[in-house]
């Protein structure tokens, strides 16, 4: 044995070392839970039963979340910028929007927007506009979380050091130059890891759309279990879909955030 | 002089809450002139020069500059794009390349083309002495190169004035007289300057005139060498006695 | 983290998912051993109103010499289906089923209480033992007695179809086919619905929500038990809705019991039956469904 691994192993039962500190532990775990729970989904006929009545939900909660997300990216860009700005009619009106739609649940913005913005919508286009399910789900939760996104904005772009904002208008940019080609990119760049928190919320918050009757992953659970009593395989499936979803969109958001840094 | 002056500020005053900052202060500089002020630390300098591009906007008084007047003007983008400043803290963009950096502006502001303003963008990096270090980001440079980059960013917008608000007060001794010689080739190739600066070495070699700003107000207005010679005011001569060891 | 904390964490993350993953294989639902039918005990064989007490409570009263079996009942209800059960503006949960209970209990003399809750699943949590019996306007289903045991019926309610007043296209089942039409999700007319109908089900959490949705045009249709129905439409005359003529699907409500307490289920169907013959019945059917 070497000096370097008698030292390393002074003190210890058995004359080596194991290295504890490079094991990705919880990928490990989550690989043996993840073998153990697919085993007993593809050899039990109850999961199985489950599984191919709820994956159906999937696809409508991934089309709610990304739509709404990527609606609310913006409108968090536009009401954070509202939020820092010099003018006070949109500082104004910005704060009023991010207080009221964080100070309001989610599930409760959800049920006003099926059950009184879409009806008084209908009747003040004449039926023109419907709002009606899908679209109603998305602007809630767009709108929602779009008041948490301006917040986010608002820190990224205040963190940057003011020099900053000098520098460039001292170049004779105009502030929208100035945001758009020095202050932004900085900003963004800081704020990757909360904007990719929010769309793993999001998912799992888009759960609330079935309180107006649409088909998503909790629905169609749901649905499942009142049909069969399987409450134990149901609800298992349902929160093993969402889990599913979740880590792979947690992967992604990672991947995104090492690639923002390297440059 | 026989000309106008390019830089007219007359009785400005600028107070921050109520600390004053700036009293009663007029001067004017004329075209290719080096005008360098000094005074003790908090004295109002930086904010007087920061004035005159209206990153700090005057309570009183008048501020022009090239015929326009700062104070009144409804476009002051297009007014600043003839002030060139460079920044204690040099502000370069760390997303962007030293390049890329000198490049923004003149594309954004200016309206070049591409190929045009990195052809200006290299030159300028040349003329300042690191030609080679385009493709690198701030955080790859020392203070002194970056400072260097600041100072071309803003040549490279061939401004009329160009303002130093104490531009070798955070760099390493080493790296000070690299910089200085960039200011001082400036001087000498007749770029009307405006310097905040306790480098006196920079005094004696560059400027035409040098400004004594003390608690915000002018204390004198004279050559280089009647300051370090015969200076009249009591303060100046406190001033110089601190300062000069 | 530090090793060991980190080591601890990890193992007791993998126990919790073995202990979940450990029901995984098992059916859940298992006919539940039948309970052997005991003999009636001196619960139910005694008169109420005339058996000797030893502690001086009222006779018409909860009994506990009559009641020892039983303890505390707890009843598991939904109080969000009026005029069965519901949350009145004091909130007291009221309602048909409540004040029936309340008569079984007299006369069977046993005490009780009511819990609040989620319809969405209210008989698994009856069959899992979190009550001892169920009170919602239960309708009996082969199904529901696979998990659960239940009383005589107790009320025979139908499945109607309501629609908003200008309605002409709908007057009965046919006519829902590839319409919107609202209902509570899980209860039998979301069955009925979805096997008898061609109808597009939209399935909300609540009757008021499926009746709103109709008197606002984002569904065609509701459907829900004839009595709910009437009910929300006599609270409500300004979403103006109409009932239409016609029941469907014969639904029989019962008191829903957990299979291992056949004692219960015995003092349940005799103070039923009690009920029913003394006329009680008929009074608390008259105060809640009046003329109709």
């Amino acid at each position: 044995m070497s000096a370097e691994a008698r030292e390393a192993t002074r003190g210890r039962i058995l004359p080596f070392t194991v290295p504890w500190e490079s094991v990705p532990w919880w990928a490990i775990i989550l690989a043996i839970v993840g073998i153990f729970v697919g085993w007993s989904v593809l050899t039990s006929e109850a999961y199985l039963d489950a599984l191919a009545f709820i994956i159906d939900g999937v696809s409508l909660t991934l089309q709610v979340t990304i739509i709404s997300y990527l609606i609310a990216l913006v409108a968090g860009l536009i009401f954070g910028l509202m939020r820092v700005s010099d003018n006070p009619i949109f500082y104004a009106a910005s704060t009023l929007y991010v207080e009221v739609m964080r100070g309001v649940p989610l599930l409760v913005v959800i049920l006003y927007m099926g059950f009184v913005v879409t009806p008084r919508v209908r009747e003040a286009t004449g039926g023109q506009i419907d709002l009606q399910g899908v679209p109603a789900a998305i602007m809630g939760i767009a709108l929602s979380y779009g008041a948490y996104m301006a917040e986010v904005y608002r820190g990224g772009i205040e963190s940057i050091e003011h020099g900053q904002m000098e520098a460039a208008r001292s170049l004779g940019m105009n502030y929208m130059q100035a945001m758009r080609y020095v202050i932004l990119p900085q900003a963004v760049r800081r704020i990757l890891p909360p904007l990719g928190n929010n769309l793993i919320s999001m998912l799992k918050d888009s759960s609330l759309i079935s309180v107006i009757a649409l088909n998503d992953l909790l629905q169609t659970g749901r649905l499942y279990v009142s049909r069969t009593y399987r409450a134990f395989e149901g609800y298992n499936t349902v929160a093993l879909l969402y889990l599913t979803m979740t880590l792979i969109l947690s992967f992604a958001v990672r991947i995104v955030e090492r690639k923002a840094a390297i440059e | 002089m026989n000309r106008d002056p390019i830089i007219t500020i007359e009785n400005v005053y600028k107070s921050f809450g109520h600390v004053e900052a700036v009293v009663d202060v007029s001067l004017d500089v004329y075209p290719g002139e080096v005008v360098v002020i000094i005074g003790p630390s908090g004295g109002g300098k930086s904010t007087l020069l920061r004035c005159i591009n209206k990153l700090e906007t005057v309570d009183a008084g008048r501020i022009v500059v090239d015929g326009h007047s700062i104070t009144e003007t409804k476009n002051i983008n297009r007014v600043r794009a003839e002030i060139g400043m460079v920044f204690q803290l040099f502000n370069l963009f760390p997303h962007l390349t030293a390049l890329e950096n000198i490049t923004l502006a003149q594309k954004v502001v200016r309206k070049r083309g591409e190929k045009q303003a990195k052809e200006i963008a290299h030159e300028q990096l040349v003329k300042v002495g690191i030609g080679d270090k385009w493709d690198a980001y701030p955080s790859q440079l020392s203070g002194g190169q970056q400072q260097r980059v600041a100072i071309a960013r803003a040549l490279a917008m061939e401004p009329k004035i160009m303002l130093f608000d104490e531009p070798t007060s955070a760099l390493d001794p080493e790296m000070i007289k690299g910089v200085l010689d960039v200011m001082l080739d400036l001087a000498q190739e007749g770029m009307t300057m405006v310097v905040v600066s306790h480098e006196m070495g920079f005094v004696r070699a560059a400027a035409d005139r040098v400004a004594l700003l003390d608690h915000g107000s002018l204390v004198e207005v004279t050559t280089p060498e009647d300051l370090f010679e015969n200076p009249e005011e009591e303060r100046t001569k406190e001033f110089l006695s601190q300062i000069l060891h | 983290m530090r090793k060991r904390t980190r080591l601890l964490t990890a193992a007791i993350v993998l126990a919790m998912f073995a202990a979940l993953g450990a029901g995984c294989g098992a059916p859940a639902t298992e006919a539940p051993a039948e309970a052997p039918t005991e003999a009636p005990t001196e619960v139910s064989e005694e008169e109420p109103t005339e058996a000797p007490t030893e502690e001086p409570t009222e006779p018409a009263a909860e009994d506990e010499g009559e009641a020892e079996g039983l303890g505390q009942v707890v009843i598991g209800t939904n109080a969000e289906y009026p005029p069965f059960e519901y949350v009145d503006e004091e909130g007291v949960i009221t309602g048909f089923d409540v004040d029936l209970m309340e008569a079984i209990a007299q006369e069977a003399g046993f005490e009780y209480e009511f819990v609040n809750t989620r319809w969405d699943g209210i008989f698994v949590a009856l069959a899992s033992g979190e009550f001892d019996a169920v009170i919602s306007a239960a309708t009996i289903t082969e199904e529901r007695e696979e998990m659960v045991d239940f009383s005589d019926p107790y009320f025979n309610a139908g499945q109607r179809i309501v629609v908003q007043a200008e309605e002409t296209e709908i007057e009965g089942p046919e006519d829902l086919a590839g319409k919107r039409v609202g209902v509570q999700l899980g209860t039998t007319g979301d069955i009925w619905l979805t096997d008898e109908t061609e109808a597009e089900v939209v399935r909300y959490d609540e009757n008021t929500l499926a009746f709103q949705a109709l008197a606002n045009g984002d569904v065609d249709a509701a459907v829900a038990d004839g009595p709910t129905a009437v009910d929300i439409l006599q609270a409500n005359p300004e979403m103006e809705l109409e009932v239409l003529p016609g029941s469907y699907t014969d639904e029989q409500y019962g008191i829903a019991v957990h299979p291992d307490r056949q004692d219960l289920l015995q003092a349940i169907n005799q103070g039923l039956a009690a009920v029913e013959e003394s006329g009680q019945y008929n009074e608390i059917y008259d105060q809640y469904f009046g003329v109709e």
